[in-house]
């Protein structure tokens, strides 16, 4: 992938090799026009904290989740834990990634965050997307998933509004049991009733009759759970 | 010239033309985390015919659809309707996250709209649908989440029928549980509705949720609370119009 760096040395070898038809230091040819945007997370569930985010800008042909398969041990680690660090240890070394964001803790039922994206231009023309994944705080797998958002119809100044569902990674029987829930409870052996990402029915908890559970109608929801507004600059 | 008016008279008939015959590759699939989704029904369709119109009784076809899995009747109207159908073309119920195999669906005339319905199992009268997409004309892949109904046929009683092989007919309170369900489904719940309590809504509607209980052998539903329930969208279906 081709950084500022680069650019610089070419033009500079050029300079060398064939005198410059323009000394300007002002000359900013060879330099990638950035794109930049602003994404907005808001938690829009009543009692859910969302475990830090991960934001991930990509190729527009990688998927780092599906609908209807397993789970990578990554994401099952999101979503067992909250934990990130697999999963974006992961996408380090992946080169379907231009980018990643990464959310400063939790982010807790009503609140919000913000990140800035600073985009190559050329990697925008030729369809880069955002996908988001952060856990549902007090479930025993859920998720919150952004997958695979288009930038490219975004103008200058506009933007997009959309609300995200919530998930089951397929990974952990959503018993809602103290020792199960949140952050204590990975689990390498997966014994979901389903093995693969689907939507996530929702907690019980103890309120509305699941009697082992350590959970309250507060930890309830419905869908959507997370609303995000992309602003391109 | 005779050319020029040849060519207008051919513009012109084109543009009047209300038909548009598409070629559909379409996919569904169940996005449900335990709760599976019975034979599915797919037909195109012209504008003036419906499967169901939420807050209107279902049709008697609707009802053995979503009371009892069996999309006979709905497809046998969708048919007469001069619609395009599919019948079960995911061979039988799609397990939970399950996508079906791509198929096709040729439409003709101003069959213009695509509905589908499945039954939501287990459940006393729910079915996932689409009702009336506009079919786009513009090549290209289209996504589109559908969400879970109540036929208001029967109450929500959340327990098996005293008869399992009659428990699917209309009029029969009770969920009809097929093989493939009968050890993850409970046993033994006097019902979350009883009595006089245990009506019918009257209208079709979104679903508003399963309760279930934990207990496999009785408390008042058949129905696991940890694993059958489910939230919108249910399901996601696929259309591309090639």
């Amino acid at each position: 992938m081709m950084n500022l760096y680069h650019y610089a040395l070419i033009g500079g070898a050029c300079c060398l090799l064939a005198g410059c038809p323009n000394n300007n230091d002002d000359d900013m040819v060879g330099v990638p026009a950035k794109a930049k945007f602003e994404v907005t997370v808001t938690n829009e569930t009543a009692g859910q904290p969302f475990s830090p985010l991960t934001l991930i800008a990509h190729k527009a042909s990688a998927k780092y989740w599906s609908l209807g398969e397993s789970v990578s041990v990554g994401l099952e680690y999101v979503a067992e834990t909250g934990n990130p660090t697999v999963f974006r240890d992961a996408l380090k070394m992946d080169n379907t990634v231009y980018t990643t964001k990464e959310g400063k803790g939790l982010l807790f039922s009503g609140r919000t965050e913000s990140f800035e994206l600073e985009l190559n231009q050329s990697d925008v023309n030729a369809g880069t997307r955002l996908s988001l994944a952060a856990m549902l705080g007090k479930t025993n797998d859920g998720l919150v998933l952004m997958s695979s958002q288009k930038l490219s119809e975004l103008k200058q100044g506009e933007s997009i509004t959309l609300h995200l569902l919530s998930y089951d990674a397929g990974t952990e029987l959503n018993r809602e049991t103290a020792e199960t829930l949140g952050s204590a409870g990975f689990n390498p052996v997966r014994d979901d009733v389903t093995s693969v990402l689907t939507v996530h029915g929702g907690v019980v908890s103890k309120d509305d009759g699941l009697t082992n559970s350590a959970l309250t109608q507060l930890e309830k929801w419905d869908n959507p759970v997370a609303k995000i507004e992309i602003k391109r600059l | 010239m005779q050319i020029s008016r040849l060519l207008l008279g051919v513009a012109s008939l084109c543009a009047f033309s209300v038909t548009h015959a598409a070629e559909l590759e379409i996919q569904v699939q169940n996005l449900m985390h335990g709760t599976y989704v019975g034979g599915l029904v797919v037909a195109a369709h012209n504008s003036s015919t419906k499967i169901f119109q939420v807050g209107m009784p279902a049709s008697a076809s609707l009802q053995k659809l979503a009371e009892g899995g069996n999309f006979a009747d709905v497809s046998a109207d969708l048919k007469a309707a001069g619609g395009n159908v599919v019948d079960n073309p995911a061979k039988g119920p799609l397990a939970p996250g399950k996508i079906s195999d791509k198929f096709m669906l040729t439409t003709t005339g101003s069959n213009t709209y695509l509905s589908l319905a499945g039954m939501i199992v287990p459940t006393n009268d729910g079915f996932v649908a689409a009702n009336g997409i506009a079919i786009p004309s513009q090549k290209g892949e289209y996504v589109f989440m559908l969400n879970a109904y109540d036929a208001g046929t029967e109450a929500n009683n959340e327990i098996r029928g005293t008869d399992n092989a009659t428990a699917g007919q209309p009029n029969v309170l009770g969920m009809p549980i097929a093989p493939f369900l009968e050890d993850k489904v409970g046993k033994g719940g006097t019902g979350v509705l009883t009595g006089a309590d245990a009506k019918p809504e009257g209208f079709v509607h979104i679903h508003r949720g399963v309760l279930g209980d934990d207990n496999a052998t009785g408390g008042k539903s058949d129905i696991n609370n940890m694993t059958q329930r489910w939230l919108n969208p249910v399901a996601r279906l696929v259309i591309t119009v090639k």
